[in-house]
């Protein structure tokens, strides 16, 4: 059984506590704080040796006992958290830590995997502290997170099962192992697999050759191995696999035509064996057949295209992705995830939605030195403008105060689909603006003529 | 130091204030080291290699003390830090695998 320090890395602080100043070390008690000073200041020694001795009739006012950590409330052990409190730290484990590994125990995942929810778990609390809507129901919010940090490995797990050979499922009694035309047909796949491979950049041939052992490596390990940050991996990985699937669709299309190919009856399915990864029939990542602008927008697609989006980013079940989950805190994204998560739907879409235009509509007209305070904080105007940008906020459960780095973890699946929807919108109407357009020229000069 | 037993066996989190942003890697190996516990031969922040990138801090910790690490079932070093009232706060959480 390993041990959790209740008494924070006091030598290591003592350095940060001299650079500090006056702020309050993490892990003293501020009233012992206080007498030490007293203490070590000549003049406030000096006045309390003026000052009269109380008597024993003289009644004492109750000195208020400091809070112990065990005492608070869930509100105020966040609040110490968020502070950097130490021991306030160590008494929220020791209050839910059994709740969180047992939320990941009920998902019936092995021990490791258990240690690997609680940690995101932790980590997403640590990251979220400040920004966590109630936190008196903070049992409520880790037992949510690990639930969902279970079924993203879950789900993780499923989608890591190598998907069955194309011909292994098709009847029981056709043995294909030594059916010489699914041998053959195998054989070409893969043939096909490595001449595409071959098409690929060095790095992202061997990128990909890594995350396709088994057990895959981490991503910092293959990082490591390819000179390259781990937080890069995974979006280069993606890139990487639909790189490999546009060139296996040109290589198979320039074979298409070749009459051995029907004759065994189905049509040719992509090679799957390899790209497990890729889910080919995801709809946000098949290109529509319409384009986007040539249909009739609504909200529903928007939300569709944006749940998609994230849902594949995030490596989560499409179901939890709701109009009402935040992005940072219900779904757990990071600043990464999001450029990542517009990047997909501009993909898809061909909108361009920056990062820089979500600011820009969370903070409205406001200029930034409007929107946030001095001190970091959120104004009373900027407030407002959230509440008017993000509906499902009102001004008794938007965090107070609210500093400004905390803003985007306020945003909402449906908030994003509404500025899709919005541009979809607007590229509808410029579309049909200029169809008319043409249209009325021509009309002009048939009648002309 | 004072121990607690821990009900879920392997969490340890390490938080401190940061003076300044320049000050964020040395805390976050300083406190890496505390919740890793290893020998005091092994007790330097050189071994630990802190990059940050905007509020995102990547810990990678370098031989022998990832060795410690490994076999102590210590499989990822998460940190994170981030802004309050008083200035940052570096927070590391690590896991010790059964």
């Amino acid at each position: 059984m390993t041990t959790i320090a209740t008494d924070p890395t006091r030598t290591d602080l003592a350095v940060t506590d001299r650079a500090l100043g006056d702020r309050a070390p993490t892990g003293v008690d501020p009233g012992t704080r206080a007498g030490a000073i007293l203490a070590n200041n000549p003049i406030a020694t000096a006045l309390t040796a003026a000052a009269p001795t109380p008597t024993a009739l003289t009644p004492t006012a109750p000195t208020p006992t400091p809070l112990t950590p065990a005492a608070m409330t869930p509100t105020q052990l966040l609040a110490r958290c968020h502070e950097g409190d130490q021991r306030a730290w160590d008494e929220v484990v020791s209050r839910y830590g059994r709740l969180v590994y047992s939320v990941a125990r009920r998902h019936r995942l092995s021990s490791a995997e258990c240690d690997d929810v609680a940690q995101a778990t932790w980590v997403r609390l640590v990251q979220r502290t400040g920004a966590i809507r109630n936190p008196e129901s903070l049992a409520d919010w880790l037992a949510t997170v690990a639930r969902n940090e279970s079924l993203r490995i879950i789900t993780r797990e499923r989608r890591a099962m190598p998907l069955a050979d194309p011909l292994e499922g098709q009847s029981a009694d056709i043995d294909t192992a030594s059916d010489p035309a699914a041998i053959a047909l195998r054989n070409e796949d893969l043939r096909l697999v490595a001449e595409a491979l071959g098409h690929l950049p060095d790095q992202q041939r061997d990128l990909l050759q890594l995350v396709l052992q088994d057990p895959p490596p981490s991503y910092a390990e293959i990082g490591e191995r390819l000179g390259m940050p781990a937080s890069s991996v995974g979006p280069t990985r993606t890139r990487c696999l639909r790189k490999l699937r546009t060139i296996l669709e040109g290589l198979m299309s320039e074979e298409a035509p070749s009459p051995d190919r029907s004759a065994g009856g189905s049509p040719r399915q992509a090679p799957r064996a390899s790209v497990r990864a890729v889910p080919t029939d995801h709809p946000s990542t098949q290109p529509s057949a319409q384009p986007i602008a040539e249909r009739t927008p609504v909200m529903t697609d928007a939300f569709a295209i944006v749940r998609d989006a994230v849902a594949e980013t995030l490596d989560l079940p499409a179901d939890i992705v709701t109009p009402t989950a935040t992005l940072v805190d219900d779904l757990g994204a990071a600043s990464l995830d999001i450029v990542e998560i517009l990047f997909r739907i501009e993909r898809t879409t061909d909108v361009l939605l920056p990062f820089e235009d979500l600011v820009a509509f969370v903070r409205g007209d406001l200029a930034p030195e409007e929107f946030t305070g001095p001190d970091g904080r959120v104004t009373l105007d900027g407030r407002r403008q959230l509440l008017r940008a993000l509906p499902q906020w009102t001004d008794a459960t938007l965090p107070n105060p609210l500093h400004a780095g905390d803003v985007v973890g306020l945003v909402a699946i449906g908030n994003i689909a509404d500025r899709l929807d919005a541009r979809l919108r607007a590229r509808s109407a410029a579309h049909s603006a200029t169809h008319s357009a043409t249209h009325g020229c021509a009309l002009h000069a048939e009648v002309a003529a | 130091m004072s121990a607690t037993p821990a009900p879920t066996g392997a969490v340890q989190i390490r938080t401190a204030p940061v003076a300044r942003p320049g000050d964020v890697p040395a805390a976050v190996a300083r406190l890496t080291l505390a919740a890793l516990d290893p020998p005091r031969t092994l007790r330097s922040t050189d071994l630990v290699d802190v990059v940050t990138v905007a509020h995102e801090v990547v810990v990678e910790l370098r031989e022998p003390l990832a060795g410690f690490a490994r076999e102590r079932g210590c499989h990822r070093v998460a940190a994170t830090r981030h802004t309050t009232r008083a200035g940052d706060v570096v927070t590391v959480v690590l896991i010790r695998h059964r």
